[in-house]
């Protein structure tokens, strides 16, 4: 049925349309984000804002660039909004730049530059170059990799020549986009001939060290926000040293894999030394996604008060508060392959601790519990050390990274 | 006969669907547009298409096999292989089709499957290659109708061609020809043996071109009707194998028999056709005269230019059983034109007398009766009287012998062999074979000492009864005469050896 | 259908039973158990209106963007669905090509249309014939209608992820109500033609002891549910689940001891989901879980866990039909707690409780307790007696369908001559 809604509805979009499983929870979410993007897009009036606004001084900023269509507006509606991926076929291309606030563990932006203004030559508008790129944490450049991406490489290499000398310091990150529609082994070559040319171009104008990373990304799977995680990690101060915490916390209660992970927009922000593979995370990723859905149909609505006295009362005798162990989140789930279990720990409003266990461990989860405990609380200090005392302090964050 | 030949294609919208067929109406009834104007009432459909779709087109499982399915009351098999090309480009992901035929149930199916797969395997490749069967646009529209010309004349060469010729070769685009044939099913040929003599069915060198297998093209020259196989193979340069290969070959086309050498010191004796014969069962008397009668030459066509090689095409002395075979499976033989192939054609031509093989009979024909142009017809009664008077134990030069002494010139009038030839083919005589047995080694082979006279003579290995003479003589190149002398010359004790006639 | 003629023989015998009114009514009940056990479902709709699609999805599994693997299905696919122990759904899903939809309309007509249980018909929403899938559906209504009238029917306005999402009620709307006119007009169309459909429709011959409730013969109704689904979301665990809910034997015993379980150990909702569908079979809510806003929350929880389930799968690299999780435990703080389990065989259920350690313990002790009360949902067992209060309540309600099932039973009688 859907192959033929897909051709039928060719005019829309010519490839076929993997699509993630829509949870209902990024359904909802995905009308919210239609209610304010319309209220944003009806107050701006068309013109482009002022992009250096006193009140985003001191967040890291993302900044996603690249050719028009070549997905970036996609991108950030499925990881920053939570859009299901097959929705973005209705996303009119963007006219104006897209500003998002992340309110996260972590305070960043997101701009999103519309594909056809090129910030360096245009006649009609000057840009203030500094005021944007002074606080990028990563200019996050789309190729579509379904196009011919040499007009695309050409003008990445021109911003990069651009920028340099000025701002040597912001990390650019290249996502070779919609290799959902490419063989898998071809991928890596698609990524590689990106890689290529871009060298090539550079060359061509001197500059020899290629200073950025590529990733292959499609908003049809997990690799968008693999990639995203990728370069989030990037801005992070003493990333090390959280990663040596869950490192430690895996030795320590036996899990074969664990994440930190941003709830919000799943994307991690570390995880422990072990390799990393892809069905792992989307595993614990897909966990967080269950635990939202979960929480948000069952604990969204405000229960009554007969209900609370009630349960206060005999034969218990005490606030809810205090029968409860967590104060936040707390899931375990036992895979029957093995009987592994996975289980999911919140830090806080934003952080969750996901960790798949090894096979039998579940008897033991009490002492794991507390081991976690134990971790938990490490993590919580140190957020509260390397959280950015006033915005006016921290000049950039990346550099102390 | 093929009745009916279809092109059925599944749509994704409509379902399954007849897109051309030939003779029209067949399978769908066409629809009556035209036919108001057209006269001649279509026939109805062979059988309801609504019933069978689903066997036309099945589900997936069954597709990309070959199968047949009669109509529900039997009056028709329905062959068919179902087609299922997957490919995402396809709506619905897969493209099936089918080409398939309709035969009478009482028909041999076997060598119309050849056609079937012939055409799912040439139109799936033509339809992976170039889109030939999808890139017409299906929906009824004008296109449609450009479309359904070419298939629909397409299927009625190829039923035409079929069934008049047995083969086509249709161009269908540049690059794909359809080339089919009509191949009959004939059941496995018997072994060819060294001591059999081959005898020509049709005039080999009218069907033989280069083209044809050197081998065969070797051997085909060597048969005379007289020569055995081990001496065609010597004649012809190819070694035995090859040689009773190439003749399994002929036969199982059925273009030549398989007879015994012919030995005055050979025995024959009657088998039961022989009362046919009495009875003169068809003009069977009339045929035999004709055939054996020495200079009984009616027409001068090809007995006037003996010597030619022309064996003909004469099938008189077909066997009856074979004969009737050759009728059914209207039979066409390897890299024959169809226009000579014509069964009906080769059936017709009036029994030519004394033009069968006039060539085979040269060699044996006695010199006294040669050349003699006396057009004597030896009356009805005196062939059944010589035919009839084969029997056990007696041999052609005693039978001959006793005839002449009766006061019977049988030399002057008949050609003997060809006489016996006749009784063979017909069923009237069967040859007795002499075996010769040994009963020491006998014994030694049922006491498992096989080979109890190493070095010793090479003759012993025939003596265990399975052997005729005819294998003797052939394999050690012996006279008849030559093999008695020696068994003489046996060490064995007096009655060891006894020759057995069967 | 020889099942359905042995059960009734069974029922028939059931009266003469002197070993007293208790064995009787076990007899009863074990009738009805095994009348219900094969349910005819047809499903029907134009061609690629998604119909194999969603079947793969709910009953074997299939991830939604694997469905635009599936070919076309040639005729009628037929499919036993295991569903709980003691119910087998008979899934006739039917090729919507219009060739095999003449086919069904007439040389097939009695064979398909026969002993229906149920009609699922499937449109389109993108079609661009909307005239002609009516006039298809008519049809196929009036076939019905004439060869079961008992079947429910339900419609799926399917495909609702290709309309823009605001434009969706509006559409659906519009399209429910041309649905609902259209089978108004089927029926009209069948009273006209076939008037004499109504006096058969009440067979001398039937169990006469139900009579009363097989439905008046004057009225020729259908009863009509329309749903809007799409495959990429849990709309079609709503549909489906609706479809089921009404097929599932001892539903009354079911919900009654689901909610005495739920009682017992406090909880706000407990959900009971088949084994390989995920789709609800039961549900009972306390009155403060009354108060969740989420209407749609239980095809939620289908879907989640159905989607977790293909999570697993993935990972583990076993197959999907295999069991992938056993113990889901989830403590939201003070706020709530939930656990997912395996229940009986066919079942998993799963419980919200309030917030509380020693609570949600307990609770999940009394779940595994209560787990033989509803072992009868693995297969044809009679429920055990110390539930037979509940049994005789649901009791009433059971014969109730059988009498209706009485006169199918005769119609099938009636049309087989033909």
């Amino acid at each position: 049925m859907s192959a033929d809604s897909s051709t039928e509805t060719g005019s829309r979009s010519s490839r076929p349309l993997p699509v993630r499983f829509l949870t209902p929870a990024s359904l909802n979410l995905h009308r919210v984000f239609e209610q304010n993007e319309q209220r944003v897009q009806k107050r701006s009036g068309g013109k482009i804002p002022d992009p250096t606004r006193p009140a985003t001084k001191g967040k890291p900023r993302l900044l996603l660039m690249g050719q028009r269509r070549s997905g970036k507006s996609s991108i950030s509606s499925v990881v920053f909004h939570k859009l299901p991926p097959n929705e973005t076929l209705f996303l009119e291309s963007t006219a104006r730049i897209q500003k998002d606030s992340l309110n996260s563990f972590m305070e960043f932006q997101v701009w999103d530059f519309p594909g056809q203004i090129d910030i360096f030559e245009n006649p009609a508008y000057s840009f203030d170059l500094d005021a944007i790129f002074s606080e990028v944490g990563a200019l996050i450049w789309v190729v579509d990799s379904q196009d011919d991406f040499s007009e695309a490489t050409h003008r990445l290499s021109m911003v990069v020549l651009n920028l340099r000398r000025d701002y040597p310091h912001i990390n650019i990150e290249v996502f070779v986009h919609k290799v959902d529609a490419l063989a898998e082994d071809y991928r890596q070559d698609i990524v590689r001939d990106v890689r290529m040319q871009i060298a090539d171009e550079l060359g061509d104008n001197g500059v020899e060290e290629l200073n950025m990373r590529f990733h292959a990304t499609s908003i049809y799977d997990h690799s968008i926000f693999q990639a995203f995680s990728k370069v989030i990690q990037q801005l992070i101060p003493r990333l090390g040293q959280l990663e040596a915490m869950l490192t430690n916390l895996c030795r320590s209660c036996r899990f074969e894999k664990a994440y930190l992970f941003d709830v919000n927009t799943k994307i991690y922000i570390a995880t422990d030394s072990t390799p990393e593979d892809m069905a792992s995370y989307e595993i614990c990723s897909d966990y967080v996604d269950v635990i939202i859905d979960f929480t948000e149909v069952y604990g969204s609505w405000p229960r009554s008060q007969q209900w609370r006295e009630r349960l206060e009362g005999e034969p218990w005798m005490q606030p809810l508060e205090n029968q409860v162990a967590c104060e936040w989140a707390e899931s375990t789930m036992v895979l029957s392959d093995a009987q592994r279990p996975v289980m999911l720990r919140e830090v806080d409003r934003f952080l969750a601790i996901v960790a798949i266990m090894k096979e039998g461990s579940y008897d033991k989860m009490p002492q794991i519990n507390m081991n976690v405990d134990v971790a938990v609380k490490g993590l919580t200090e140190f957020f509260e050390i390397t959280k950015p005392k006033d915005s006016q302090e921290v000049v950039n964050p990346v550099l102390q990274g | 006969m093929i009745q009916g030949i279809f092109y059925a294609r599944f749509f994704p919208q409509e379902g399954t669907k007849i897109v051309a067929q030939s003779p029209p109406g067949c399978i769908v009834p066409v629809p009556s547009s035209s036919s108001s104007s057209n006269t001649s009432v279509t026939k109805p459909p062979l059988f309801d298409f609504g019933v069978l779709s689903e066997y036309i087109i099945p589900r997936q499982a069954f597709c990309n096999r070959y199968i047949t399915v009669t109509d529900p009351e039997n009056k028709y098999f329905i062959l068919g292989y179902p087609v299922s090309i997957p490919d995402e480009k396809y709506d619905r992901n897969e493209f099936i089709f089918n080409f398939g035929l309709v035969v009478e149930a009482d028909v041999d199916q076997v060598p119309y499957e050849r056609v079937v797969r012939r055409l799912a395997v040439t139109f799936s490749e033509m339809e992976k290659q170039s889109g030939y069967l999808s890139q017409s646009s299906p929906s009824p529209s004008d296109e449609y109708d450009h479309f359904r010309r070419p298939i629909e004349s397409l299927l009625e060469i190829i039923k035409e061609d079929l069934n008049n010729y047995g083969e086509c070769m249709i161009p269908v685009d540049e690059a794909n020809t359809i080339n089919m044939k009509l191949f009959p099913h004939h059941p496995v040929p018997p072994e060819v043996k060294g001591w059999h003599v081959p005898v020509a069915k049709m005039k080999f060198s009218e069907i033989v071109d280069p083209t044809w297998d050197l081998t065969l093209q070797k051997v085909i020259a060597q048969i005379d009707g007289v020569s055995d196989v081990r001496r065609i193979a010597y004649q012809a340069d190819v070694s035995l194998e090859l040689t009773q290969l190439a003749l399994r070959h002929l036969l199982y086309y059925d273009t030549i028999l398989l007879l015994d050498m012919f030995f005055f010191g050979a025995c024959y004796a009657p088998r039961p056709g022989i009362h046919d014969f009495v009875a003169n069962l068809g003009g069977m008397v009339d045929e035999c005269a004709n055939y054996v009668c020495i200079g009984n030459s009616l027409s001068t066509s090809s007995s006037s230019t003996p010597g030619e090689g022309s064996n003909s095409t004469n099938p008189t002395p077909d066997s009856p059983p074979m004969a009737r075979r050759r009728d059914s499976s209207s039979s066409h033989l390897t890299g024959a034109s169809a226009t000579s192939l014509s069964p009906n054609a080769a059936r017709r031509l009036p029994p030519g007398p004394g033009s069968l093989s006039p060539n085979l009979t040269r060699p044996l024909q006695p010199p006294s009766v040669t050349g003699n142009g006396s057009s004597y017809r030896v009356s009805n009664y005196m062939l059944i009287k010589l035919l009839t008077t084969f029997c056990v134990g007696k041999t052609v030069s005693e039978w001959l012998k006793g005839h002449l002494d009766s006061g019977f010139d049988v030399l002057r009038y008949i050609d003997v062999r060809r006489l016996v030839q006749f009784g063979v083919i017909k069923g009237c005589l069967y040859r007795v074979h002499k075996y010769i047995v040994s009963k020491q080694y006998l014994a030694a082979l049922a006491t498992g000492q096989a080979r109890p006279s190493a070095g010793g003579d090479p003759l012993q290995k025939y003596t265990d009864g399975l052997h005729t003479f005819d294998q003797i003589i052939t394999e050690q190149n012996l006279t008849e005469s030559e093999i008695m002398e020696k068994l003489k010359g046996f060490k064995a004790p007096a009655g060891d050896l006894t020759v057995l006639y069967r | 259908m020889s099942d359905l003629e042995t059960t009734m023989g069974a029922a028939a015998g059931a009266p003469h039973d002197n070993s007293g009114g208790h064995a009787s009514a076990a007899a009863a009940a074990q009738a009805q158990l095994k009348k219900v056990k094969k349910q005819k479902v047809l499903l029907m709709g134009k061609s690629g209106s998604g119909k194999s699609s969603m079947r793969s999805i709910i009953f074997s599994n299939y991830l939604a963007r694997d469905t635009r693997r599936l070919g076309a299905t040639i005729d009628i696919d037929l499919s036993h669905v295991k569903f709980l122990g003691n119910l087998t759904l008979n899934l006739w899903d039917c090729g919507g090509q219009e060739a095999f939809m003449e086919n069904y309309l007439s040389q097939q007509r009695a064979h398909v249309f026969s002993n229906v249980g149920v009609l699922i018909y499937v449109f389109d929403i993108e079609s661009r014939d909307v005239d002609r899938d009516l006039a298809t559906y008519v049809n196929i209504l009036s076939a019905l209608v004439q060869y079961s009238r008992e079947a429910q029917v339900f419609v799926l306005i399917h495909k609702m992820d290709l309309i823009q999402p605001q434009m969706r009620e509006e559409v659906y709307n519009q399209r429910v109500s041309l649905v609902r006119k259209k089978t108004k007009e089927a029926v009209a169309i069948v009273r006209k033609q076939k008037p004499e459909l109504l006096q058969q429709q009440q067979p001398p011959g039937t169990p006469g002891s139900t009579g009363p409730l097989s439905p008046s013969s004057s009225e020729l109704d259908i009863d009509l549910q329309v749903f809007a689904t799409s495959i990429w979301d849990q709309s079609l665990y709503k549909a489906w689940a609706s479809i089921i809910h009404d097929l599932v034997p001892n539903l009354a015993v079911i919900e009654t001891q689901l909610a005495s379980l739920g009682v017992a150990i406090d909880a706000d909702e407990i959900l009971l989901f088949e084994r390989t569908s995920f789709l609800v079979v039961s549900k009972w809510t306390s009155r403060e879980g009354e108060n969740n806003p989420y209407g749609d929350r239980f095809e939620r929880m289908s879907n989640i866990l159905k989607s977790w389930k293909h999570t697993c799968s993935k990972f583990t690299g076993t197959p999907r039909n295999a069991e992938q999780f056993s113990d889901f435990e989830y403590k939201m703080g003070p706020s709530f707690s939930l656990f997912v389990m395996k229940f009986t065989t066919n079942t998993y259920i799963l419980v919200c409780i309030p917030p509380g350690e020693a609570r949600f313990n307990s609770a999940k002790l009394n779940v595994a307790a209560a787990r033989s009360w509803f072992k009868f949902l693995d297969g044809p067992v009679v429920p055990p007696s110390a539930s037979s209060q509940m049994l005789a309540g649901g009791g009433g309600g059971a014969m109730g369908s059988y009498g209706g099932y009485g006169g199918y039973g005769a119609e099938t009688g009636y049309g087989a001559p033909e």
